[in-house]
């Protein structure tokens, strides 16, 4: 008790060291909470979303490219006998007063009912007669029309397909709890038929939702079921399609919590800085403890249960900024989502116990295996023998080769973990963090030896101050390094990242200007998802065709197909051998390629060849509108636009084997000497206001794919930015300590006669060659994670191959930013150890 | 009377680089309990070694140490440190008292430390510092104490739990004459008063003279000194 009431005061009174120790681990926590809380909630209210609109249906059916024919469900209802089953119709819709996207449902409310709690009569007021007999109605949740302002008659403006229509609102949804209303706050009931005739699929369903038991009777009705369903219809477990969605983002969130466990990383440096200091600080008093009889394991778990009061109160912190972090990072990630995967609304963070359980174990976890090592080393304090720290240097220039030769050791673990070819992300950055690791074990003899590099050129600039700045680090090993090398891995973790998304823009980049051949392109707003994404309609693609200017028209359409388990993206074209050079193909030799294609092969692009293992020459089976079919893969080309891979096929091979004759996409190549400003106003003039349509330039639809790009890495910038303020906590803490114990030494000089501007100088230079050690140290440091992020990370996450694009003046920029960075920290205490009064520290000392 | 502590043939040699220093040969004593013993020597002869030795903060290189009978040199390390908990109360020329904790912590430490902390022990901690009149100072930390009050206070703490053995080394280098002289005369007056026995180590005749026997490290050796008045006092 009396020893721990000792410990305690200890922090109290470095109360600067203490408050940054927590600051740092804060910090750290923070980063992984938010990313976490961010990625949780998004998975929730996703799946919850899911859930809420599946209801209590076991099984879908899903057509085709167009659908299910309407004569299914009556199949199943009439032959078959199955009484749980409701038709389904979806789309998305813009509500465009309100510039807000809706999910369109359209429901049969008879049969839905016993699928949905909330469709009961008891939690709608009014509407569901009025949703069957008038068309044009719609329901929402009251919640949804209380925050739009909408009554019951009320009229909502509404576009789909580019097509403007008006809905007007029949009822309202009484969710009958916020599971069920936050699932339900994106998404508008329609009876089906209207449904059809918005998203234009009349005669068609998007799905059938079937409520199945286990039971044998049930079995042998889905046996049936699937027997009489036509080829092109899959059934599959309402789980499944959640898990295939959820999977899609899978990678992306956890690249985001790799990115955001190095900081802790970061993190660890500064607390096992922070208990080192502790440790060194009190040698003697540990010295007199031990020879007063307190054990090696006393002294051991009095310094585990310093970390234990820094990691709880760092923890805390963390978690309370991980929570506020966290909203800024949800909209980040649900941009992401939005941007390149699916629509999804995430209103509010969810804060669930298990992230905080899991953030708890992590923080604490984490700073005491940081502070293990020092706590053993305090455990060899010798009893009353009060070493001084002069010979502790000597002891940590003694084990410096070891621990050089250990790093060697631990890098060629990393190597190792690395060169294992898994997918698996868990052990790739397991791998990446074991190299960091090995990498940060050769600091202190690097840092030896780049001192005595400088320390010539420092004495003939600066004299004796600069060869003293220069021995006063190279002597202060123990104290120095660890900052040293936190700040280092902070600054390679930008460079790394830096450099991989540097790379990665490039390559993109070059991809759209290969890629993106036709001076104009022509979509339908809100076809950013290939899921129903609305189709243009044929008089205006044959309205554009006439029109003066227009060389050549290529179209395209992008389907969604499920396929053991997986969704399949499917991207029909229609170009000549010349337009087809726009892609890329990973084999040296393409010439091949087009005739294979045009017979009726597909081309798949590199991330769907890495996740199927697939390659030239193989079959990719896939489900068309008549049942599966093998198609032979012609190519490989290089593709940035899905991370999931597509499948691409020719126009006349796909209407060959699939119904579907919808065209979603229009590449328009003007004729020769035709001014393309001026087509793209002749091509607006021509859309008339039947259907409105999206009409981008080449150039202004690879400044927005960039722009999505840039949207999607900038939660990587925050991440990095966070990062390196943990290390600048940590150099700041370091010399913070260092000021405490140098004070008597710099007394000494300032009785001497160096002045406290000198001194400010010193104690600068000092800072800067700290933070010039750490940039010069992270150059190959981060180089080396970029080539793991690049190589490895990515590739085996996505399966995007790219080139390593290195800038000189992103590096130079890299140690520039070490240097500010640890003179900012190190401004304050510069300015208190100029401030030491001789007088004062040399009686002290 | 029977020797509390018995050393017998002890060496203790340690490496400097390629070369060997013996710092004891073949040294043999007995120290009686209730005995007040000196070491003199002249720095680097190796007193501070000998309390190290004896207290088992090092270990010899050969030869045994018995402390009522126990042979400290065949413990194990965490043996000796409970061993040196129980038995031992240590004083150092630099007080070394914790900075951390206030002079009744200080003093109550040894007590918790040893699982003897309650309402008896903490009563008799007081009347020590009372004795030592420092009980109006009992929550003051150490840096607001003088050196004098500062080496009161380590005695206390090196008392408070009734040892076996005092260890005192250079517990006067840090204090002027005057107040030297008290502390000792403290010290030794103390350890006299509570039947304990006392090795001091210090490199001044002076201090010694509070002893009963006086020691000088010699080359490795322990010589006796004859000391005129050893059986008045």
């Amino acid at each position: 008790m009396i020893l721990h009431r000792a410990s305690v005061r200890y922090l109290t009174r470095h109360p600067w060291q203490f408050g940054l120790a927590i600051l740092g681990v804060a910090v750290g926590i923070a980063m992984v909470v938010s990313i976490d809380l961010a990625n949780e909630s998004a998975r929730r209210a996703f799946v919850s979303s899911a859930q809420t609109l599946s209801g209590k249906a076991t099984h879908q059916i899903i057509g085709g490219s167009r659908g299910l024919p309407e004569k299914i469900f009556r199949t199943l209802r009439v032959d078959l006998g199955v009484d749980q089953a409701t038709p389904v119709v979806t789309g998305y819709v813009v509500a465009t007063d309100f510039n807000r996207t809706f999910q369109l449902l359209g429901i049969d409310p008879f049969s839905a009912i016993s699928f949905h709690g909330y469709m009961s009569d008891a939690n709608i007021d009014q509407g569901t007669p009025r949703l069957i007999t008038e068309p044009g109605t719609f329901l929402m949740t009251a919640a949804n029309a209380d925050s739009l302002g909408m009554h019951i008659g009320d009229t909502l403006k509404i576009e789909i397909g580019g097509v403007q229509h008006t809905l007007i609102l029949a009822g309202l949804i009484n969710a009958p709890d916020t599971f069920n209303r936050q699932a339900l706050a994106t998404v508008l009931f329609t009876d089906i038929t209207t449904a059809q005739e918005l998203v234009g699929t009349t005669g068609y369903l998007t799905r059938i939702d079937l409520m199945l038991t286990n039971d044998r009777r049930d079995r042998k009705l889905l046996k049936r079921i699937r027997e009489r369903l036509p080829a092109g219809t899959v059934i599959i477990g309402t789980d499944t399609r959640t898990r295939i969605l959820q999977q899609m983002t899978q990678a992306f969130q956890t690249n985001l919590t790799g990115l955001s466990l190095l900081a802790l990383v970061v993190g660890m440096f500064l607390i096992y800085n922070t208990i080192t200091f502790s440790v060194i600080q009190r040698r003697n008093y540990i010295g007199i403890l031990r020879a007063l009889g307190v054990s090696r394991g006393e002294v051991f778990s009095m310094v585990l249960r310093e970390a234990l009061i820094i990691a709880c109160l760092g923890t805390l912190a963390g978690l309370v900024l991980g929570i506020v972090l966290g909203q800024g990072f949800l909209h980040l990630v649900t941009r992401t989502i939005n941007d390149l995967y699916f629509l999804m609304d995430v209103s509010s963070l969810t804060v669930s116990w298990w992230s905080i359980a899991k953030s708890v174990v992590l923080g604490i976890g984490v700073t005491l295996i940081a502070a293990l090592v020092p706590a053993v080393e305090a455990t060899r304090t010798p009893p009353a023998a009060v070493m001084q720290r002069s010979t502790l240097e000597t002891h940590r220039r003694r084990i410096i080769l070891p621990v050089t030769m250990a790093g060697i050791a631990v890098i060629a673990v990393g190597i190792g973990l690395l060169s294992i070819p898994s997918i698996n992300l868990a052990l790739n950055y397991t791998g990446m963090f074991t190299l960091i690791t090995g990498f940060v074990l050769l600091t202190p003899l690097s840092v030896i030896l780049l001192l005595r590099l400088i320390q010539p050129l420092l004495a003939s600039l600066l004299g004796l101050l600069g060869k003293l700045a220069a021995r006063e680090l190279a002597a202060s090993l123990s104290r120095t390094t660890v900052a040293v090398a936190a700040l280092a891995v902070a600054i390679a973790v930008t460079i790394g990242v830096g450099i991989m998304i540097a790379s990665f823009r490039s390559a993109v980049e070059n991809w759209l200007e290969q890629y993106l051949r036709a001076d104009i392109y022509i979509t339908v707003p809100g076809a950013n998802h290939t899921t129903n994404s609305p189709a243009i309609s044929p008089a205006l693609i044959a309205r554009l065709s006439s029109l003066p200017g227009v060389g050549l028209i290529s179209t395209g359409r992008r389907i969604d197909i499920i396929m053991s388990g997986h969704v399949t993206e499917i991207h029909v074209i229609d170009m000549n051998a010349d337009n087809f050079k726009a892609y890329r193909f990973k084999s040296d030799d393409a010439t091949g390629v087009w005739p294979l294609f045009r017979e009726g092969s597909v081309i798949i692009s590199e991330p769907y060849g890495f996740h199927n293992h697939l390659k030239v020459g193989d079959n990719v089976t896939l489900r068309t509108d008549h049942g599966l079919h093998s198609f032979p893969i012609a190519g490989i080309f290089y593709d940035y636009g899905s991370d999931q891979g597509i499948v691409t096929i020719n126009r006349t091979t796909y209407e060959h084997y699939w119904d579907d004759r919808l065209i979603t996409t229009l590449g328009i190549y003007a004729a020769h000497d035709v001014d393309v400003t001026a087509l793209i106003d002749a091509v607006n003039k021509a859309s008339g206001t039947r259907q409105s349509i999206l009409v981008r330039s080449n150039k202004t639809l690879r400044a927005a794919s960039l722009e999505i790009f840039d949207r999607t890495f900038a939660i990587t910038t925050v991440l990095r930015m966070l990062a390196i303020m943990v290390a600048f906590i940590g150099i700041l803490s370091a010399l913070m300590a260092l000021q405490l114990e140098k004070a008597y030494e710099y007394a000494v000089l300032r009785a001497n006669g160096l002045t406290p501007r000198q001194v400010w100088g010193l104690t600068s230079l000092q800072t800067g060659l700290m933070g010039f050690s750490a940039g010069i140290l992270a150059l190959p440091l981060g180089i080396m994670l970029a080539l793991i992020l690049i190589y490895v990370i990515n590739q085996r996450s996505f399966g995007w191959s790219m080139q390593l694009s290195l800038e000189p003046a992103m590096l130079f920029q890299a140690v520039a930013l070490a240097v500010v960075a640890a003179l900012l920290a190190g401004l304050y205490p510069a300015f208190r150890m100029a401030r030491v009064i001789p007088l004062h520290a040399l009686r002290e000392g | 009377m029977t020797a509390l502590i018995e050393i017998r043939g002890l060496e203790k040699r340690y490496h400097e680089g390629d070369s060997e220093r013996v710092i004891f040969r073949d040294l043999s004593m007995n120290i009686r309990q209730g005995e007040l013993i000196a070491v003199l020597g002249k720095s680097g002869s190796g007193k501070t070694t000998l309390l190290n030795l004896v207290s088992g903060i090092d270990i010899p290189t050969a030869g045994s140490i018995s402390i009522e009978g126990s042979d400290i040199t065949s413990f194990k390390e965490h043996k000796r440190t409970l061993f040196r908990r129980r038995h031992i109360g240590f004083i150092f020329q630099f007080f070394n008292l914790i900075p951390t904790l206030t002079v009744e912590e200080n003093i109550l430490l040894p007590l918790e430390l040893n699982g003897n902390l309650d309402e008896q022990q903490t009563s008799y901690a007081h009347d020590l510092l009372e004795q030592v009149g420092l009980i109006d100072r009992i929550n003051s930390f150490p840096d607001r104490l003088s050196g004098g009050e500062q080496q009161r206070v380590a005695i206390i703490r090196a008392l408070v739990h009734r040892p076996l053995l005092l260890l005192a080394d250079e517990p006067t280098g840090n204090l002027d004459a005057e107040t030297g002289r008290q502390v000792l005369d403290l010290l030794a007056s103390l350890a006299r008063q509570h039947h304990m026995t006392l090795i001091l180590v210090t490199h001044s005749q002076e201090a010694a003279s509070v002893t009963d026997r006086i020691f000088e490290v010699r080359d490795g050796h322990l010589v006796e000194h004859p000391q005129p008045g050893e059986i008045t006092r």
